[in-house]
């Protein structure tokens, strides 16, 4: 067996480098927080969402404060979409990251001065995911 | 004293009184016989890829990765991310399982099929191959089974390539018992598609492969759309059934994006399994007939 297989150690090693590749890649692509982004969502007037602080062009982390009913969302799947106002195609979304209860941050980068639009999209476990409608001026 | 060695009384063979014995066909086709030309016919496959691993990794990772790279990672980038700012995870995440589709059946039409075409009409390597002690069916199926292998490794490279290159993210709800039943399908499918084109092509004609066969059966293969998204062009959306790349392409929709419109599973499995057995038997069919003339 090892006498045949000797003609194919670059074929099996590369088979079994692509095998880890693939185990990994199907951990990350499946990893629930990229489902905020992807699901299609209703709107519910029990959710709010904010960002945080200064919005403008410099930034490249912005915290979002989602609430239902008044009261932090905590341990949701969180993603923020938003484009320029116009330039709905150059829109931007990431997935957040819970930081404090009810805090999220996303990576994102507002690259033009002006108005934005878009939408925080919230999954909590076992209930449906929502949008939340989001518009405001990058100064 | 020696003997003195004089004309044997073994009859001439070949003569008119003393006719060539038939071949032992039973001996040729021996299970045992069959099943070592086999191994050795697939070590032989894999010899030859290992001594053109660059050249195959590099031709099977780089058509995904274009794709992915500026479908899901230069267009949003440059605000022209199909779908829109929201809608652009939706549609990385869709166009996943047609990509790994595609580059499934790619990687089978361009491996066995242009190989067949080479080791018919220009090496002669088929011949090789033939003189073995098995039938000529076993060895087209030793093809599609290297072609299967080949096509099986590139699947496992798109996956990689989606979770990484993207700039939008892009998520899989993976459903385990349908990827890894439906993922070993496609591979056969793919091959014995590729031997179909590879017996039925000449080295004079094989530069159609791509764009007669190749090019066609992508752009409408439901890669970069659902079929069930097909519906404004009824016309279309039916005609498109007689592609075998669709119920791969659906196939995998239903195994990595589960929530999207897809073809039913009762209509993709029975599909891939008719597909695999119709381009197996016309592959075996056409080698047959390209080594008998």
């Amino acid at each position: 067996m090892a006498r045949a297989t000797r003609g194919i150690r670059r074929v099996l090693f590369v088979a079994a480098l692509s095998l880890s590749a693939f185990a990994v890649a199907i951990v990350v692509l499946a990893d629930d927080a990229r489902l905020g982004c992807v699901t299609d969502a209703q709107r519910d007037p029990a959710y709010q969402a904010r960002l945080l602080g200064q919005i403008e062009i410099e930034r490249t982390e912005y915290e979002i404060a989602v609430t239902r009913d008044g009261q932090p969302v905590s341990g949701a799947k969180v993603c923020a979409s938003v484009a320029m106002v116009g330039m709905e195609a150059m829109g931007v979304s990431d997935t957040a990251e819970e930081t404090a209860p009810g805090i999220y941050k996303v990576a994102v980068v507002l690259e033009m001065s002006g108005g934005w639009r878009g939408s925080i999209l919230i999954t909590e476990t076992g209930k449906p995911p929502v949008s939340v409608p989001l518009k405001f001026d990058v100064g | 004293m020696t003997a003195a060695v004089g004309p044997t009384d073994r009859p001439e063979l070949g003569t008119q009184d003393h006719p060539l014995p038939p071949p032992d066909r039973t001996a040729r086709s021996s299970p045992g016989a069959s099943w070592a030309a086999f191994r050795a016919m697939l070590l032989r496959d894999f010899t030859i890829l290992d001594k053109r691993l660059p050249q195959f990794v590099a031709g099977t990772v780089m058509q995904p990765l274009m794709l992915v790279f500026v479908l899901t990672y230069l267009f949003p980038k440059i605000g022209q991310a199909i779908g829109g700012g929201g809608g652009a995870s939706r549609f990385s995440s869709l166009l996943m399982a047609g990509i790994v589709a595609q580059t499934i059946i790619f990687v089978g039409i361009f491996t066995v099929g242009t190989e067949m075409v080479r080791e018919l009409g220009i090496t002669g390597e088929m011949e090789d191959r033939l003189l073995a002690p098995t039938s000529v069916s076993l060895v087209a199926v030793e093809k599609i089974v290297s072609g299967g292998l080949q096509a099986l490794f590139s699947a496992m490279v798109v996956f990689p390539i989606g979770a990484f290159v993207p700039s939008t993210p892009v998520y899989l709800d993976v459903q385990p018992v349908v990827l890894l039943t439906l993922t070993p399908l496609a591979c056969l499918n793919a091959a014995a598609l590729g031997l179909t084109m590879g017996s039925r092509f000449s080295p004079g004609t094989a530069s159609y492969l791509f764009g007669v066969v190749a090019l066609p059966l992508s752009f409408l293969g439901a890669i970069f759309y659902t079929w069930p998204s097909l519906t404004p062009v009824p016309a279309l959306k039916y005609a498109l059934l007689a592609n075998p790349l669709v119920y791969v392409s659906e196939g995998f929709r239903a195994a990595l994006v589960p929530s999207e419109p897809h073809l039913s599973l009762a209509v993709v499995y029975p599909a891939m399994i008719v597909s695999a057995v119709v381009f197996t038997v016309l592959g075996v069919r056409g080698l047959k007939q390209r080594v008998v003339t």
